[in-house]
């Protein structure tokens, strides 16, 4: 490319916002300040709401157990909100790093999210078969039915149909998530692996 | 030193900086996070725009990717410290959220049909034919390049020295040097494939 073809498509680029984009971006810009405010104010609000409850329910049902508990809350309530805003300020300063570092933490994180994932969608039948049996053990001990009627009226009665219909309802947000989730650390891999090529090139007509 | 209609230049986060040590109360840190995310959708909007515009080609979904570039400018402002320009920070803050954008996209995104609203209009109607069938052209051609080339070839064309680029892209001004070298060869490669 020629010097003259470079600054011809220079300008042709910083010409090509539309518009439409520009109107977009001002009210974007218009929104964010007020957006983010009002997010910050929710979040100390819910905060604050949940310590005064604590604290009442402290003087309320005052003992030495209470008060441990009560307090503990407090401590892990506080630290939590405070741990959240201090991550919510420094995540881009993390993202400062080299483009391949922010990309493997960025997989390694994703995978992460993966492995709960994959392990939330293996532990939702069991759990679910468990929670039936536990029902049927408490029912059991004051005599009613067997295993076979108790099935029978989870898959036959409205209130067990509809039970099943959130449980088939959550399997599949699940599964959907979970192959979403796959996807994305599939493409971040390829980005890693497109960046390390790049960056081999470089070191190799590099002098 | 240019200043715009507000007073601001490319000295004005040190400025801010000295007056916050002067100040030292949180309400000059709030009106110092108003100014400088002001000077960026006022002075740095076209950047953000087309950095988006680069990843993007959806314009519903390049609306929702500058919402949550702005988004994390105005979060990030909080760690500014005028170390490098706010052109810089900004770019680094824009390519790298576009890039997770791009990693959460479930799908290959529709194209958008090109209007004329991207071509000048002091030409001639054979000209702005010509332009406006150049410029679609220049847009898709960099939508298409491979993302390390892309973000190096868009800052090329936003005007970044080398030695900025290199604080932006996280490698050294030799690497950026080569990189642009090689997306300039793959977008002259496209723009002549046509």
């Amino acid at each position: 490319m020629t010097g003259d073809e470079y600054r011809d498509l220079a300008a042709l680029w910083n010409a090509s916002a539309a518009d439409g984009d520009r109107r977009d971006f001002e009210r974007a810009a218009q929104r964010t300040p007020r957006w983010a405010r009002t997010t910050m104010w929710i979040e100390l609000g819910a905060v604050a709401v949940l310590a005064v409850t604590i604290v009442m329910a402290i003087v309320w049902r005052l003992g030495p157990s209470t008060l441990l508990v009560g307090s503990l809350i407090l401590v892990i309530l506080g630290w939590s909100a405070w741990k959240r805003h201090h991550l919510g300020n420094i995540a881009l300063l993390i993202d400062t790093r080299d483009r391949l570092s922010f990309l493997a933490s960025s997989v390694e994180a994703k995978q992460a999210e993966l492995n709960r994932s994959a392990l939330g969608l293996a532990l939702i039948l069991p759990g679910t078969l468990l929670t039936m049996l536990l029902g049927f053990t408490l029912r059991g001990e004051q005599g009613e039915g067997e295993l076979a009627a108790f099935l029978a009226a989870v898959l036959t009665t409205p209130r067990g149909l509809i039970s099943l219909g959130f449980l088939a309802c959550a399997l599949m947000v699940y599964s959907v998530s979970h192959m979403r989730l796959t996807g994305e650390v599939r493409r971040l891999r390829e980005l890693r692996d497109d960046y390390a090529n790049e960056a081999e090139l470089d070191r190799f007509l590099g002098p | 030193m240019q200043a715009d209609a507000r007073g601001l230049t490319d000295e004005t986060p040190l400025r801010f900086a000295f007056e916050e040590r002067q100040a030292g109360a949180a309400g000059t840190a709030g009106r110092r996070k108003d100014a400088l995310f002001s000077e960026v959708s006022n002075v740095h909007s076209g950047l953000i725009t087309r950095i988006a515009l680069s990843y993007e080609a959806d314009p519903a979904l390049r609306r929702d990717l500058v919402q949550d570039i702005l988004l994390a400018v105005w979060m990030a402002l909080d760690a500014y410290r005028g170390d490098s320009s706010l052109k810089t920070f900004v770019a680094a803050i824009a390519q790298k959220r576009s890039i997770s954008h791009v990693t959460r996209r479930s799908r290959e995104p529709k194209q958008e049909l090109l209007t004329d609203h991207y071509v000048s209009a002091a030409l001639s109607p054979d000209e702005i034919a010509v332009q406006n069938d150049l410029k679609k052209h220049l847009i898709r051609s960099i939508q298409k390049l491979p993302i390390p080339q892309r973000e190096a070839i868009v800052l090329c064309f936003e005007g970044f020295s080398y030695s900025e680029m290199s604080e932006v892209l996280g490698i050294s001004a030799n690497a950026v040097m080569l990189r642009c070298q090689r997306a300039k060869a793959t977008l002259k490669a496209m723009m002549d494939a046509r």
